[in-house]
């Protein structure tokens, strides 16, 4: 992390920062306590003042004064108790000017020095007099005298004392402003330190918030990319998907033609060639339709259509057809199903299928030596059978990092065995995003050089129990609601076809644009012993059925002027008995929709290309035989 | 002034109970001072034993309910025992009506106490320190004084101006 230095530091000096504020807070706190104190104590100074107490003392010293001299003078007889009492006021005047504490910063000045003791030595001349005034009058003349002598001084006094108290609140006041001054100072440091720590803030606010932007731009620029990069793949994949058709066009032609060459007369050697070349063929067939496959799921153009199908049948026939492959390389070839069965549950068979057979030809093309075994369990639970269909072989195994690998797209086990095995390295993943979509999933378990174990789990539900017995024609569908017939299953391509209808002479209109294909059908009718009659389009199509009687059409979909499907649903608009003819669509496309819009236009069965041979005559067995048994 | 009435009233009823116990009390009718008058009050009164005033001799003063209490003061160092009646069993005494007392001293000093300083505070009016009677020169013979230890607002300059020494009469006003 970048920033965590940055972090640390910002840290450090957030801390350093709080803890210099509350020291200056804590100076500033002692400052004012001691400036509350200094106050107090000026307070005190004043309430007691040092004036006032030597304003009073001269004051009743020139009283006694006055009522002495009066009383001395007067020709009446003097009030000798009143003057007694101005004597006690001034004793007490005096004393406090000695005891009091608020005096004791007079007691050192040079004017109380000198005052104090000539007062202390009068009052003691004085008190004996005071005890009986008129008998020592001569005395207290003596005494009136010295008053008036010290009058200077006592005067003297109260002006040092004025002094001194305004001098006191001068220091007091010098104090103060000091304090002042350095609370000013240490106010001043903290409004720096705060606006300080204020800029450190915004900065730090600044330079996070341009951060979080500038992370904010790298989001929006890398979401940008993945959404150009999704979009992209998602083009090709469109572009694959759309394709299809174009691809297996001349694939059609292709194998067909080959088909075609191995009838005929042959040198060993060219026989071999051929061979060579419709493996060749196949296999490159067997790539395209993976990828297809891959780009259908890409697209989100694949879905799953679940009908009553009988699993451990399905399962079976997909045995049988892979057992040949697996014997050919000297495998033992084992299945073992259950003893019983759930009965019909609800599945895509197609779907299925293709999952089998790509697990059971990994497992035959990684096994040199041993055994390819495979083994059903079912159980059922609320109406769901969840099966489970084990793989095992003997073949090279994985370890765990090739495992790990194994689903991903365009992965082959490992690159040398890419050339060994070949393959287009899709097929698992296409297995497991089927079985996925359909609600199962599908797991492995390997180690080096012991072969490998997959697991493919898949829960279906049971099939209603009045629904018709799967995998089997449903012949006591009447052809002419032909629009509401399903298609049925693509049927086990092991048993062959029976040849009962061989020798009926059919006639059967083909409708096909393209003339590779056109000759390819016409040869393999031909072939079959069929009369045919050639469309280029659908409008030509049309004409010929409203013309002529057919036995069974089969139409292409994509074709120029008027497609197959728009062809089909005016067939079946038209009058009387033409519109019951069977309607066989065949087409490249692999889209799923692609059957439902055939079914949808009203035709009996559909085929996808390239045709072979035996799905033709089972189709015109299917068909034709059954429309001209009713129109007969 | 009716609350202040009937506080008078309550202080009245408070010193015939005292009397009433047998507690040695001046009797209801003020009674002319035998000795020296140290105090005398003037103003809104009730009761009077001259012209138009009531004079306190020191017998008077301890013939009332008597009070002590120790306390520090600005002007010695050290806490002293005050002791004497309570101002406002004086001004009961006396009958007092007034909302203020002017209390002057021997030497012309004058203060203005608010007859509720009276009602908040046991203010005594004393005429012994120490248990010694207060001779001038020591700030006698009457001291007004508040108990300044008991409560924090007491130490302030407002109280220690009312605490007037050298006390020579009272002004109810």
């Amino acid at each position: 992390m970048r920033s965590q230095p940055g972090n640390r530091r910002f840290l450090l000096w957030l801390s350093l920062t709080t803890v210099l504020m509350a020291v200056v807070l804590a100076v500033m706190l002692a400052v004012f306590l001691r400036q509350a104190r200094s106050v107090e104590e000026t307070a005190r100074l004043q309430t007691d003042s040092i004036t006032a107490l030597t304003f009073h003392f001269e004051r009743e010293f020139l009283r006694f004064r006055a009522e002495l001299g009066q009383s001395l003078q007067t020709r009446h007889e003097p009030d000798w108790e009143q003057l007694g009492l101005r004597y006690e006021i001034l004793l007490s005047r005096i004393d406090l000017l000695r005891d009091s504490p608020s005096t004791a910063r007079l007691r050192d000045k040079p004017e109380y020095l000198i005052l104090l003791p000539r007062i202390e030595a009068l009052v003691k001349q004085v008190d004996p007099l005071m005890a009986d005034p008129p008998s020592h009058l001569p005395e207290l003349a003596q005494v009136l005298e010295t008053l008036y002598s010290i009058g200077p001084e006592v005067q003297a006094l109260s002006s040092a004392s004025n002094h001194l108290v305004s001098s006191l609140i001068e220091d007091q006041l010098d104090t103060v402003r000091g304090q002042s001054r350095l609370i000013s100072w240490l106010v001043a440091f903290q409004v720096a330190l705060l606006l300080l720590g204020a800029t450190a803030l915004m900065v730090r606010h600044r330079r996070l918030q341009r951060e979080r932007r500038e992370l904010e731009m790298l989001n929006d620029a890398l979401r940008e990319a993945k959404a150009q990069a999704d979009s992209a793949s998602q083009g090709k994949s469109r572009f694959l998907a759309n394709m299809s058709h174009e691809l297996r066009t001349p694939f059609n032609g292709l194998l067909g033609m080959l088909d075609m060459l191995e009838e005929t007369q042959l040198t060993r050697q060219q026989r071999d060639h051929l061979l060579t070349a419709r493996d060749s063929a196949r296999h490159l067939l067997n790539l395209l339709n993976d990828i297809l496959d891959m780009s259908a799921l890409e697209a989100g153009k694949m879905s799953v259509q679940p009908e009553p199908v009988d699993m451990l049948r399905l399962i079976s026939e997909v045995h049988a057809v892979m057992a040949p492959a697996g014997q050919r390389k000297q495998l033992t070839m084992r299945l073992h199903l259950p003893s019983d069965t759930p009965g019909p549950v609800l599945a895509d068979p197609t779907r299925t299928r293709q999952i089998l057979f790509n697990l059971m030809s990994n497992a035959v093309k990684f096994t040199d030596q041993g055994e390819v075994d495979v083994r059903v369990n079912w159980t059922q639970h609320a109406g769901t059978v969840r099966w489970a269909l084990t793989v095992r072989d003997t073949g090279i195994g994985m370890n765990e990092s090739m495992q790990a690998q194994l689903f991903q797209r365009f992965h082959q086990v490992d690159g040398s065995a890419t050339r060994r095995f070949g393959g287009s390295g899709l097929g698992l993943e296409i297995s497991r995003t089927l079985a996925r979509l359909m609600g199962g999933e599908i797991s492995v378990r390997s180690a080096i050089g012991e072969g490998s174990v997959f697991t493919l789990e898949l829960p279906t539900p049971l099939a209603p129990s009045h629904a018709p017995a799967p995998s089997v024609p449903p012949l006591a569908a009447p052809p002419a609601s032909a629009a509401a017939t399903p298609v049925p299953a693509e049927p086990a391509p092991s048993p062959a076809p029976t040849r009962h209808a061989e020798s009926i002479e059919w006639s059967v209109l083909v409708a096909e644009d393209h003339p590779v294909n056109r000759k390819f059908m016409g040869a393999l009718l031909n072939k079959l012993g069929h009369a045919v009659t050639f469309a280029e389009n659908g409008q030509q199509a049309l004409d010929l059925v409203r013309e002529h009687d057919f036995d069974i059409v089969f139409m292409d979909i994509h074709m120029p002027e008027m497609d197959g499907l728009t062809s089909t649903k005016l067939i079946r608009a038209l009058p009387g008995e033409k519109c019951r003819i069977p309607i066989v669509a065949l087409t490249a496309d692999v889209m799923n929709d692609a059957e439902d819009r055939a079914a949808g236009a009203g035709v009996n069965e559909f085929l996808s290309k390239p045709v072979q041979k035996d799905q033709l005559q089972a189709a015109l067995d299917r068909w034709a035989g059954r429309h001209h048994q009713q129109t007969a | 002034m009716i609350l202040t009435s009937r506080r008078q009233a309550f202080i009245a009823i408070t010193a015939g109970l005292f009397s009433w116990a047998g507690i040695q009390t001046p009797a209801q009718a003020l009674d002319a001072p035998q000795g020296r008058v140290i105090l005398t009050i003037t103003g809104k009164i009730g009761e009077t034993n001259a012209e138009r005033q009531a004079q306190f001799d020191l017998a008077m003063l301890e013939a009332l309910p008597q009070h002590s209490f120790v306390t520090q003061t600005p002007w010695e160092n050290g806490s002293i025992k005050f002791t004497g009646p309570l101002l406002r069993d004086v001004l009961a005494a006396v009958k007092a009506q007034g909302t203020q007392l002017k209390a002057t001293a021997l030497n012309d000093y004058r203060i203005v106490i608010p007859v509720d300083d009276d009602r908040r505070f046991d203010i005594v009016l004393a005429h012994r320190m120490n248990d010694q009677l207060i001779p001038v020169r020591t700030r006698g013979p009457l001291f007004i004084i508040y108990p300044f230890d008991s409560r924090k607002e007491l130490r302030s300059n407002t109280y220690y101006e009312r605490s007037i020494w050298q006390l020579k009469s009272l002004d109810i006003d």
